[in-house]
């Protein structure tokens, strides 16, 4: 029946090659990741039901996420609960740096060995001399299980998603939409972190053709974008598209559940002045001061620029394209690696 | 029509030339026997003509077709010295793989060669001795019904008996179908029965490229005074000369003894073992005696 029905959607040659050589990948990384997604259900299902049996649910509703993280941790018997204190950072924390591991384990130990033990083992010597390019051989190998991972990195976001929805609650004092733990647990960011971690393992496979070198290599690079994704990324992209607004009047504040990107002051007509230069100024005021009417006295105006939230969602879609792009670029590199150095 | 044609072909490792400026052309029909010191750059013209490896210099063709091309990887069946398998497979399973990865593929002669040299097992590939691997591999490469194939040491790791079960095989597909067979080794006596086009590599360059016909035709074994041996250079073209006491043993290009000397005709590792000893010497494929 099953060889029926793969006969009848006509599994590419390649796809069923993959199959015959890498079952144990082609089991193993659902089982993965599926395995976390179940973890992160039941661990989801345990708060959100201690959440029910303290009465709490109402604070769930709160637009805000620190009103909510503020309503449920003054609400709750603090030593209470299922796992002894509903706030547990270090357990949340932790919790989400490891479905970052997921990506990593998934390009450690799926995606460097299947192509870098090739070209170690000399098995593309047999492959190769097949009707099958190593063009086609690499992207037919590569392309079912990145498929592969990127459905079941979809299936665990889900479950990552639906987790931090509570769990971002467990953050000491909340977190905030704009938090790299809110952006992490999304199924576009699971897919798109295993998908770079794929293609970063198939280029670090092909240059270095050596699986311990290989995958050391990997851990690096990764580790670096990983990093980078936190820290540059964010900043660079938060500062796009921000909108500005001058905040000496009372009754200018930006809306809650925004990101300020940006905070200086300036004189009419002036150049921006930073914070830095004003509090400087201030210290040597005589004290206490009166902020608004010292501004008001030296002419200067505070202005930030911020992204409102109807931003983020945009935001989150570039960041995760950006290293959708990163793979593609990977992959493509990784094409012309080999087309340029098939072997020695 | 030639099989395999190369022009000033080279390949260099880091600083090292494995192949230089190799010249060569081998007609089609024919099993060629490639042969040469290790180091020679064997295993590197097989593995460029093979298409697995890119060369530094010069071109390459294979059936017209350039090594590595949709058209050559669909003629051409190779098999490494390496004895490339996936070796983590079952047999069965490694059948399959090379089934799904060509497009021409002769089921029924694999298996009923796998079968009767009961290979068909549960077991796996890595599990099977080096000599089943090999024959495994043969099988995997005559399955794909190639019209060339490239052997690098074959039968290395056969028994005697096996070795002669595999050269008779390949001899009825080389009749059978037309096949044109290139493959190295080190063993002279199993090129002997086989092989009908002699090339011979030394030091990355190709030495001798004749039919083997053409060869024994046109070199004698001379047996004649030590004494005499420097002056026979300006008679015959000389390839080797040993000496043994008073008498001395030349291996010479030429269809007639000079006199005083005693000839008869050589063997083909008389031959073989001759161009070895001295590489300068070459035969390229007008006969041209160069030194």
């Amino acid at each position: 029946m099953t060889a029926l029905m793969i006969k009848a959607i006509k599994v590419p040659r390649m796809t069923q090659v993959t199959w015959y050589r890498h079952r144990a990948l082609v089991l193993g990384i659902p089982g993965l990741y599926l395995l976390a997604a179940a973890l992160l259900v039941i661990d989801s299902v345990l708060q959100r039901h201690w959440v029910s049996s303290q009465h709490l649910t109402y604070c769930l509703a709160y637009a805000d996420n620190s009103t909510s993280s503020r309503c449920l941790t003054q609400n709750s018997p603090y030593t209470l609960g299922v796992f002894a204190g509903f706030v547990d950072y270090w357990r949340t924390e932790g919790t989400v740096l490891a479905a970052f591991l997921l990506a990593a384990v998934t390009g450690l130990f799926a995606g460097v060995p299947w192509v870098a033990r090739e070209f170690e083992g000399g098995g593309f010597r047999f492959t190769w001399t097949q009707s099958v390019s190593p063009r086609r051989w690499l992207l037919g190998t590569f392309g079912p299980l990145t498929v592969l991972a990127g459905a079941v990195a979809a299936i665990c976001g889900v479950a990552a998603h639906w987790w931090f929805q509570v769990a971002q609650f467990r953050l000491d004092g909340g977190t905030t939409p704009w938090g790299w733990e809110s952006l992490e647990m999304t199924p576009l960011s699971m897919v798109s972190w295993t998908l770079l971690a794929m293609a970063l393992a198939l280029l670090l496979g092909v240059t270095i053709r050596r699986v311990l070198p290989a995958m050391i290599a990997f851990a690096v690079t990764f580790g670096g974008c990983l990093v980078l994704a936190q820290t540059w990324l964010p900043e660079f992209l938060f500062r796009v598209g921000t909108i500005p607004l001058r905040l000496n009047s009372s009754t200018q504040e930006y809306p809650t559940s925004s990101y300020v990107a940006q905070t200086w002051f300036a004189r009419p007509g002036g150049p921006k002045l930073s914070p830095m230069t004003v509090y400087a100024q201030l210290n040597n005021a005589p004290q206490p001061l009166d902020l608004a009417r010292w501004l008001t006295q030296h002419h200067l105006s505070e202005w930030v620029a911020y992204q409102p939230h109807s931003h983020l969602v945009w935001l989150a879609l570039a960041r995760n394209v950006i290293l959708v792009a990163v793979a593609v670029l990977a992959v493509l590199a990784s094409v012309w690696w080999l087309r340029k150095h098939p072997a020695e | 029509m030639n099989i395999i044609e190369t022009d000033g072909l080279g390949k260099r490792y880091r600083q090292t030339w494995a192949l230089r400026d190799c010249r060569l052309t081998v007609p089609a029909g024919h099993v060629a026997a490639l042969v040469g010191h290790n180091g020679a750059g064997k295993t590197t013209l097989l593995r460029i003509l093979a298409g697995v490896v890119t060369p530094t210099a010069g071109t390459a063709t294979v059936l017209g077709c350039t090594p590595g091309s949709q058209q050559a990887r669909d003629a051409v069946s190779a098999v490494d010295q390496t004895v490339p398998l996936y070796r983590h497979l079952r047999v069965r399973d490694q059948l399959a793989a090379a089934r799904e990865l060509n497009d021409q593929w002769d089921n029924d002669l694999a298996v009923q060669r796998l079968s009767s040299l009961n290979l068909m097992t549960s077991g796996k590939v890595g599990k099977l001795s080096g000599g089943q691997q090999a024959q495994l591999a043969l099988t995997l490469a005559l399955a794909r019904r190639p019209r060339l194939l490239l052997l690098d040491e074959p039968l290395a790791s056969l028994d005697p008996l096996a070795r002669q079960e595999v050269l008779g095989w390949l001899m009825t597909c080389v009749a059978e179908d037309g096949l044109s067979v290139v493959f190295s080794s080190h063993v002279i006596a199993e090129l002997e029965r086989v092989a009908t086009y002699l090339v011979v590599l030394s030091q990355g360059r190709v030495q001798v490229a004749a039919t083997v016909d053409s060869l024994l035709d046109s070199h004698l074994s001379l047996t004649g005074p030590a004494a005499n041996a420097d002056h026979l250079a300006g008679q015959v073209s000389v390839i080797t000369v040993q000496r043994a006491g008073r008498q001395a043993q030349v291996l010479a290009r030429t269809d007639a003894a000079p006199p005083g000397w005693a000839a008869r005709s050589v063997t083909m590792e008389e031959l073989v073992l001759g161009y070895l000893r001295e590489p300068s010497a070459r035969v390229l494929p007008r006969l041209e005696v160069a030194r």
